[in-house]
């Protein structure tokens, strides 16, 4: 008789599957289920869910959709890519381990590095290069932060936690949990701005809650105004959508008297043209801002590994995503070596995409000779050249992420063991397995 | 394997040898006594009429950790224009003020240095801070938890925690955050900016808690003391960059009450307002205070002109200092209630009455402070200017007509301002020995680094004599780090690894229960997931560490 499985309770355990990177739940696990508790959360439990081992050849590589040993399946990877002339290394959905040996097999075979969300990033990320900006953090925000204003559906609808973690002054299921500068007790008032769905407005009503009806298009514009407003320029505009001049004004002077305003937005949801425009102007708002009052931002990230791939891209190459290896520096430059791009125009010769968060993010349709090094439930309509199952950080293996605001790392621990390889190990049996001299 | 350097001129401070001509050894990566004719020696290196001293030490530069990160990202045109390509056993990188990771440890060796020194690490913060060390090849590391702006701290001084608390609190933060010492950052200023106060003497009273800097520098030097953490409190004093600051320096050395103090980037801490422009050295000031108090030590932040990058914790100061960006774009940060963090690029100008009295003041305390064991070489990096321009900085202090020469292409105003050429003194290679060397290592508690005696780590660096310093210095014939050859003739041979310094006072754990609850109730992540293990260290973040005992 086989003896039960010893039951182990872990606590404090950190979720991997958003930029909130909660780290408050209590697993249960016998070795293999995982059992988790917590507050709800739709997109943990789904993610939870979709990391069940399934059975089967599914945990083994494959080569063109044969099972094979992982040796030659790392055989084949590496043959691949030192046969290319332009390899391109994208998805990058691992932590900050199987990021660093993505760079190190970039730098060996001259690939172009780029995360699968970079285009999001980017809208971000250039304006910091252009003009900069005054950013703050998640516990920044709990305790000082008196207005906060979200942008978008994103922050509220792909950070599922974020009301009950970061912006709302009281939790009922812990007492003793208060922001430490906003009074008995905390106020907080919190505005949302193009915050409407299909599902209805996405914050919670109270009296500390205002959703204001704009489109996401209109809100580079509706930070112009507030500019203007705040510094006593005469306007003619009658107001932008449906706020008149009379509703920006009041937002103005909130923002006015206002000890410590934060502005939250996710950029992949800003998908419009010159959409990075519209941001420089709500972080120059906040800029405009501090000259009397404290202001800061917060672009929110951290899905599928962006902000680490991107932080440890910055660190070791000294650019942000995208960047590219194929001469012997590496370069930067956001529009040439963006991956979409190359494979559309057909820039690349062959493609690894790393992807261990979740099967949903596949890698693009190409004719291209393809490695999915990924979750096991990746599902393929025509399967890779090679197919590399690896465990799903911070549920098969220990590791890091960076959060939400790009600075705090959070550790991952390993839950159970599922004998899956890391992505970064496999990665790694890839660079020392390419042919001598590759791409050098 | 028994290595053998034979006859070097060998500079090693902390033996007192000052180029005597001597054999050294090398056996599994440590310095040993001669073995005697008996044993044989695997490998011989001939260093006949060459200059041995100890892997230097950096005890003050800014390499890992989030602003760096920022630094690189705002910053493309300086890694555009200063590309480094892959070649035999190195990796590719990029980058002048603010490098990549790679490339500033490959430089850091080819200089001879072997130990470096993060002075920022925000506890919140410091898992980036270790990785990105341990993605800087070549050298050890290690870093200093920056508090005095926590609200954790200041808190538990509001409520008036007794000193063996806040003990407890301080040697938690060490062992949490894998460090080697505690820095504080403009005490209370970077708290305060976050209630939109702009500016904090050391005797003001900073909001919501009540408290003066004064209160927190003196807690935080006799914690510092009391838990016999080898390096003083590390302190980034209050006003920095503001004429007349250097009475803030004077009241920041007062405020340790005797308790030792290291203060960091003196020469923005040295200023003075007389002459027309209302901007002096006030180097004397600062002399004479170091004279009378033999607890403070300090490093230099020399500045040198042309581009660079400031990234500094100090929020409240970096804010103030926003439009003088050179390019116009800088960043501001507040951090987890922990500190916060402020990049502003700069470009320093000879041409320039402000910058070039900076420049001279920086050398001014290097040629006035007499005690080369109290004064250690940095430019702050990448604040001053980046670490690459060590070697010049040692032709200036060594080489005066060199800085004459230097002195006289500077702004008249400033050279009228200066009495820098009138100091005749040129540092001695022993003297740059300790500055770099031998000196850091025991203000650091590192005490097998810095020197050459039996026991210490064979990290050693072996240089060409030469009237150029600066040549002499940028390019060493060879540099061993742990009894390996790196670097020959000033170039790269194989990438290795080093370990992470840290301390390890001891603590009442019931500490962490307080903290736990802290966490839970007013933070975003939970105690424990703050904390840094050794094994983590050692696995994913990738540098185990070497644990140095506590004593002073």
């Amino acid at each position: 008789m086989k003896p039960a499985p010893a039951t182990r309770e872990l606590f404090d355990v950190t979720c991997p599957f958003c930029g909130l990177l909660c780290d408050d739940l209590e697993i249960r696990t016998d070795g293999t289920e995982l059992a988790v508790s917590a507050s709800p959360c739709t997109l943990r439990d789904t993610r939870f869910a979709l990391a069940a081992l399934p059975s089967g050849p599914r945990l083994r590589p494959a080569v063109d959709g044969v099972p094979s040993t992982l040796d030659q399946a790392v055989a084949r990877a590496a043959g691949i890519l030192g046969a290319a002339r332009q390899p391109l290394l994208g998805g990058l959905g691992t932590d900050t381990a199987g990021q660093r040996s993505v760079m190190r097999l970039a730098d060996r075979c001259g690939a172009v590095v780029d995360h699968m969300n970079r285009a999001a990033t980017s809208r971000n990320i250039r304006v910091l290069q252009d003009s900069g900006w005054v950013t703050t953090t998640l516990s920044e925000v709990f305790n000082h932060a008196d207005l906060v204003i979200v942008l978008g559906q994103a922050p509220m609808r792909n950070f599922p936690r974020l009301w009950e973690r970061i912006l709302s002054t009281t939790d009922p299921r812990a007492d003793r949990r208060r922001p430490l500068f906003l009074g008995e007790p905390g106020r907080r008032r919190v505005i949302a701005l193009a915050a409407d769905g299909p599902a209805g407005p996405t914050l919670p009503p109270g009296d500390s809650t205002t959703t204001l009806d704009i489109g996401l298009e209109q809100l580079g514009a509706v930070a112009a105004l507030l500019r203007a407003l705040l510094a006593d320029a005469p306007l003619q505009s009658p107001g932008i959508g449906g706020l008149d001049i009379a509703s920006l004004s009041a937002l103005a002077e909130a923002l006015r008297q206002a000890r410590y305003s934060v502005v939250i937005w996710a950029a992949g949801e800003w998908t419009f043209p010159h959409a990075g425009l519209a941001i420089e102007m709500w972080c120059e708002l906040a800029r405009d801002l501090n000259r009397s009052t404290r202001s800061a931002v917060l672009p929110l990230g951290g899905s599928e590994g962006d902000l680490s791939a991107n932080q440890v891209c910055t660190w070791q190459a000294g650019y942000p995503l995208p960047t590219a290896f194929a001469r012997a520096c590496p370069e930067h430059d956001p529009y040439l070596y963006d991956s979409a791009r190359m494979l559309e125009r057909g820039e690349a010769d062959a493609l690894l995409w790393v992807s261990s968060f979740s099967p949903e993010a596949a890698p693009p349709a190409s004719a291209l000779p393809t490695i999915v090094v990924g979750h096991p439930g990746h599902a393929f309509s025509s399967p890779p050249a090679v197919f590399i199952p690896v465990g799903v950080p911070g549920i098969d293996h220990a590791g890091h992420l960076y959060r939400a605001d790009s600075v705090v790392a959070l550790p991952l621990s390993r839950l159970r063991d599922s004998g899956l390889p890391s992505a970064a190990s496999v990665i790694d049996a890839i660079t020392g397995r390419l042919p001598a001299g590759a791409g050098a | 394997m028994l290595i053998k350097l034979g006859s070097g001129r060998v500079y090693d401070p902390a033996h007192g040898v000052d180029g005597g001509v001597r054999d050294l050894f090398i056996d599994g990566g440590r310095i040993v006594a001669d073995p005697g004719p008996d044993r044989p020696v695997d490998r011989e290196y001939d260093l006949r009429g060459l200059t041995v001293m100890a892997g230097a030490i950096d005890m003050h530069t800014h390499i890992g950790g989030g602003k760096v990160n920022i630094a690189r990202t705002l910053l493309p045109e300086d890694h555009r224009s200063h590309p480094m390509p892959r070649a035999a056993g190195r990796r590719s990188g990029s980058g002048h003020a603010a490098p990549s990771t790679l490339a500033t440890g490959y430089r850091y060796a080819e200089m001879g240095y072997t130990t470096c020194i993060e002075p920022a690490v925000l506890p919140v913060n410091a898992r980036q801070a270790h990785m990105e060390m341990a993605d800087t090849p070549m050298v050890d590391t290690g870093g200093y938890a920056m508090l005095g702006n926590d609200d954790f701290l200041l808190q538990m001084m509001a409520e008036g925690a007794p000193q063996p608390l806040i003990n407890d609190y301080v040697a938690w933060t060490l062992r949490a955050t894998q460090c080697l010492g505690i820095k504080v950052v403009n005490a209370g200023g970077i708290n305060a900016f976050k209630f939109n106060v702009r500016s904090l003497d050391v005797d003001e009273t900073g909001p919501h808690y009540g408290l003066r800097p004064r209160d927190i520098i003196r807690t935080l030097s006799r914690a510092v003391h009391e838990l016999s953490v080898p390096h003083p409190l590390h302190m980034h004093a209050s006003n920095l960059g503001v004429p007349g600051n250097y009475s803030a320096t004077l009241a920041t050395v007062d405020a340790a009450e005797g308790y030792p103090i290291h203060l960091t980037h003196v020469q923005f801490h040295s200023y003075g307002t007389e002459g027309d422009l209302g901007f002096s050295s006030a180097v004397h000031s600062i002399t004479e205070m170091m004279d009378r108090n033999p607890n403070v030590t300090v490093d230099v932040g020399q500045v040198l002109f042309g581009q660079t990058v400031t990234a500094s914790g100090d929020t409240m100061r970096q804010y103030a200092m926003h439009g003088h960006a050179h390019p116009k774009k800088w960043v501001c940060m507040d951090i987890e209630c922990d500190a916060g963090c402020g990049v502003v690029p700069f470009r320093y100008r000879h041409r320039n009455f402000v910058n070039a009295l900076q420049w001279a003041i920086g050398l001014e305390l290097f040629l006035n402070i007499k005690d080369p064991w109290r004064v250690f070489l940095t430019t702050d990096h990448p604040n001053g200017a980046p670490f690459s321009s060590y070697p010049h900085i040692i032709r200036l202090l060594t080489d005066r007509s060199f800085r004459n020469d230097r002195l006289a292409s500077l702004h008249p105003e400033a050279i009228r301002m200066s009495e820098l050429a009138d100091l005749e003194r040129e540092y001695s290679l022993y003297e740059i020995a300790i500055m770099t060397r031998a000196g850091p290592a025991r203000i650091l508690g590192l005490e097998d680094r810095g020197h050459l005696g039996p026991g210490a780590a064979a990290d050693i660096t072996v240089y060409r004599p030469q009237a150029d310093h600066e040549a002499m210095f940028g390019s060493p014939v060879l540099v061993f780090k742990d009894g390996e050859l790196v670097v020959r003739d000033g170039a790269l041979l194989k990438a290795v690894r080093g370990h992470t310094h840290v301390v390890r006072p001891e603590y009442d754990p019931g500490i962490e229960r307080t903290l736990e609850g802290w966490y839970r109730d007013h933070h975003t992540i939970r105690m424990r997931n703050l904390m840094i293990g050794d094994e983590e260290m050692a696995e994913t973040i990738g540098s185990p560490v070497e644990v140095h005992p506590c004593r002073r």
